[in-house]
């Protein structure tokens, strides 16, 4: 009776145990993989790749993926160089394109080639500049996300503009009529400037300095040396425009607040800013009417010099493995795709799409909600795109030695020639630094011809 | 009574042990860590990868950086004001408390307050206060028909602003402290030179400063550290608001020691070069504490 009582115990379990065994399985495979991703918390951004996970999850049920955005550009960097030192965090992060081959040179990164593209498709497919920064022994590892290049043009105050009677154009003709507007726009009050006709105070200002030199036809960086060159004359008649904006034209002053703070806070009328500073103003001011202006070339009518290193990317960490590395590229490879850019520009966000296709061919550029782009994408055909890098602490050379130094010029704590002097032998000593640190960088070759495509 | 001995001699062993174990774990082990980075051509995201190069970092700092040139002499002046003013003026308002007979409460109350305030909110605060063009206190300037002045947007004034509001937020902390000092000082003291004759004045400098030793130099020594590791108001007050998280401006006429700390270390990545100006830090500061606990050591005790 016990024994069979025992036999009758042992069949169920054993009929239990295969009726369960499919059904876990199925659970196994029907499991969803969650991935995080930690991007900028800028507006956006974040509205963006919302538009695009939406999208994804969509066709991807098994796959969650958790946005967590980070305050702050420099404060995102220290929390993403903590987790990839630790070998613990996020699966992907947004990154700027200056940050990439510094994590992928110690072996931080992984290649999102050939997973997610393949480096022929992007030679093929994006803009150049997404094949020159990205690239490490024939392999990528980022992939881009719409932005626009930093130093392309102004923002200006549509009311002030109507106020001054002057008309909204989609370009200046040259630096003569900027100024003009400038200084029609300027607002003085016993002698003093109130509202800043044209502000330059914003630290990623340094690249359009950079690009009056070029302009001119003047060269910063000396391929051959690898060696930074700024104590040339178009240095100093770059930097001495800058100057003189707020000691000659008197149209901006070190008194009036930095550029973002004056833009919102209607201290100023126009402002060399990087151009989605135009739509994010319609986010976090929404009773600023600002509309974005093309730059003029610093000499000459030719269309102006502009440069795309400070992209924004995505990058994957090494230590993203196994189903979380699939899932991880199978996001990639959407947001990639052209109905991925296009979703992220859904809101009308004016950011270039590195994929050609939708920056050259798009109506979203020529017709549609980027439309002040238009003149910008024609100047890139016209072989005005420039690349300045890629350089290792390139973040350090903008932000600790171009600013400060170019904001002591404009606080008149040193002359426009020693600045220049300073800033080379700064520039110089951080990246023979870099290059120790990393030997196995690649040599910085810019082509001052501009990027074909 | 042996075993009670062992055993009692022991108990402080086993108390302090796993408390000494963190301190290895989160103070000792970090420090030494951080000092071998500064050795190094440190890769933070690999420090496998990172090369020895003994003592080039300090080399470098103290010939070629002028940011910490910058950073090195903006710290002393802001040791050498904020000690100079707080302490002394801390006690003056504390002697001044203790000699009101109504209110007290409230004068101190509203003295401690801007302590118990986030070093954030003031510095927002007085960024528009001494806003050039539309602040309260240019406004206040040009009301009294004295000339306005550029403050933070001086590379003159900019350090001294933020010293100023450091001041003033900090004041508070001495006074309670110097005030609760001077409560505690006995009764039998301040009698006996009454009855030798002694003013209020002469009481105060000759019984009651002298007693309050202790307080002066825990107050002296946490205020030099403090004013050491300044950073929050620098880092709001001086911040572009921008991209880039610059801060220490105009140019770099405000930068500090800890904003160099953090800006090489955290923001930039540059872990080698900001851990050698934090370890150049620690240096001043241990060797500055050494010489006040051996010259400001009090002479008397009660």
């Amino acid at each position: 009776m016990k024994k069979r009582f025992m036999l009758t115990v042992l069949a169920v379990v054993v009929l239990l145990m295969c009726a369960v065994l499919p059904l876990s399985a199925a659970t196994k495979s029907d499991k969803v993989v969650e991935i995080t991703i930690w991007c900028m918390a800028f507006d956006p951004h974040v509205n963006g790749f919302n538009y695009v996970i939406e999208e994804f999850e969509k066709t991807h049920p098994n796959i969650k993926v958790i946005l967590e955005p980070q305050p702050g550009q420099a404060d995102m960097a220290a929390k993403m160089r903590s987790s990839l030192s630790a070998g613990k965090g996020a699966q992907a992060f947004t990154t700027p394109g200056t940050t990439v081959m510094e994590w992928a040179l110690p072996g931080n990164l992984q290649a999102v080639s050939p997973g997610v593209v393949t480096t022929e498709q992007v030679k093929r497919e994006q803009l150049p500049e997404n094949y020159l920064q990205c690239h490490l022994n024939e392999q990528i590892w980022a992939i881009g996300i719409p932005d626009s290049p930093g130093d392309i043009g102004l923002a200006v105050n549509v009311d002030h503009l109507k106020e001054a009677g002057l008309p909204l154009v989609s370009k200046f003709n040259d630096m003569n009529q900027l100024l003009s507007y400038a200084k029609k726009l300027a607002v003085y009050e016993d002698g003093k400037l109130m509202r800043a006709g044209c502000s330059f105070q914003e630290p990623n200002d340094p690249m359009f300095f950079y690009s009056f030199i070029v302009d001119q036809g003047g060269r910063f960086w000396d391929n051959k040396t690898q060696k930074f060159t700024l104590r040339t004359p178009e240095a100093k008649k770059a930097l001495q425009f800058i100057y003189d904006l707020f000691y000659k034209h008197q149209v901006d002053s070190v008194e009036i607040p930095g550029t973002m703070s004056a833009l919102g806070q209607n201290l100023a009328s126009m402002a060399f800013i990087w151009s989605e500073f135009v739509y994010f103003s319609t986010l976090i001011y929404p009773d600023l009417n600002l509309a974005f202006v093309m730059k003029p070339a610093f000499a000459g009518n030719k269309p102006a010099v502009f440069n795309h290193t400070d992209t924004w990317n995505v990058v994957v960490p090494s230590y993203v493995s196994g189903v979380e590395k699939d899932a991880t590229f199978e996001f990639l490879k959407y947001l990639i795709s052209e109905e991925g850019q296009l979703t992220f520009l859904k809101d009308g966000y004016p950011g270039l799409s590195p994929l050609k296709k939708i920056t050259l061919e798009s109506s979203f550029f020529k017709t549609g909600p980027a439309k002040a782009l238009a003149p910008v994408i024609d100047a890139m055909k016209k072989g005005s795109y420039m690349y300045y890098g890629p350089f290792i602490d390139a973040d350090v050379m903008l932000y600790d030695i171009m600013w400060p130094n170019i904001d002591a010029v404009i606080h008149k704590q040193i002359s426009v020639d020693d600045a220049l002097a300073k800033m080379e032998k700064e520039l110089n000593e951080r990246n023979a630094r870099a290059m120790a640190k990393y030997p196995n960088a690649p040599k910085t070759i810019i082509d001052w011809a501009g990027l074909k495509f | 009574m042996k075993t009670f001995y062992k055993r009692s001699y022991a108990f402080p062993f086993i108390v302090l042990t796993p408390l000494f174990l963190l301190y290895i774990l989160f103070v000792y082990y970090p420090l030494g860590y951080s000092i071998w980075a500064s050795l190094h051509l440190w890769v933070i995201e690999n420090p496998s990868e990172s090369t020895f190069v003994g003592l080039r970092h300090y080399f470098e700092l103290f010939t070629t950086d002028p940011r910490f040139a910058t950073a090195l002499r903006n710290t002393v002046i802001y040791v050498a004001v904020k000690t100079a003013f707080v302490v002394p003026a801390g006690l003056l308002v504390a002697a001044l408390l203790a000699y009101l007979r109504r209110g007290q409460r409230f004068y101190i109350f509203s003295i401690f307050l801007p302590a118990l305030c986030t070093p954030a909110a003031i510095g927002v605060l007085f960024t528009y206060l001494f806003q050039t063009r539309f602040g309260l206190f240019n406004y206040i300037l040009k009301n009294l028909l004295l000339p306005t002045q550029p403050f933070l947007s001086s590379p003159k004034q900019a350090l001294f602003c933020v010293i100023a509001v450091d001041v003033w937020a900090f004041i508070g902390l001495t006074t309670l402290i110097f005030y609760a000092g001077l409560l505690n000082i006995p009764e039998v003291f301040v009698e006996a030179a009454r009855v030798d004759g002694a003013g209020k004045v002469r009481t105060f400098f000759g019984v009651k400063v002298p007693l309050l030793g202790h307080s002066i130099l825990f107050l002296t020594v946490y205020t030099i550290v403090n004013a050491f590791q300044a950073f929050d108001f620098i880092f709001v007050m001086t911040s572009t608001g921008s991209t880039g998280g610059s801060a220490g401006g105009p140019g770099i006429s405000s930068y500090v020691m800890s904003l160099l700390v953090y800006n090489e270390g955290m923001l930039r990545g540059q872990v080698d070069r900001g851990t050698a100006v934090a370890t150049v830090m620690l240096i001043i500061v241990f060797v500055l504490t050494i010489v006040q606990f051996k010259y400001l050591k009090p002479k008397w005790e009660y």
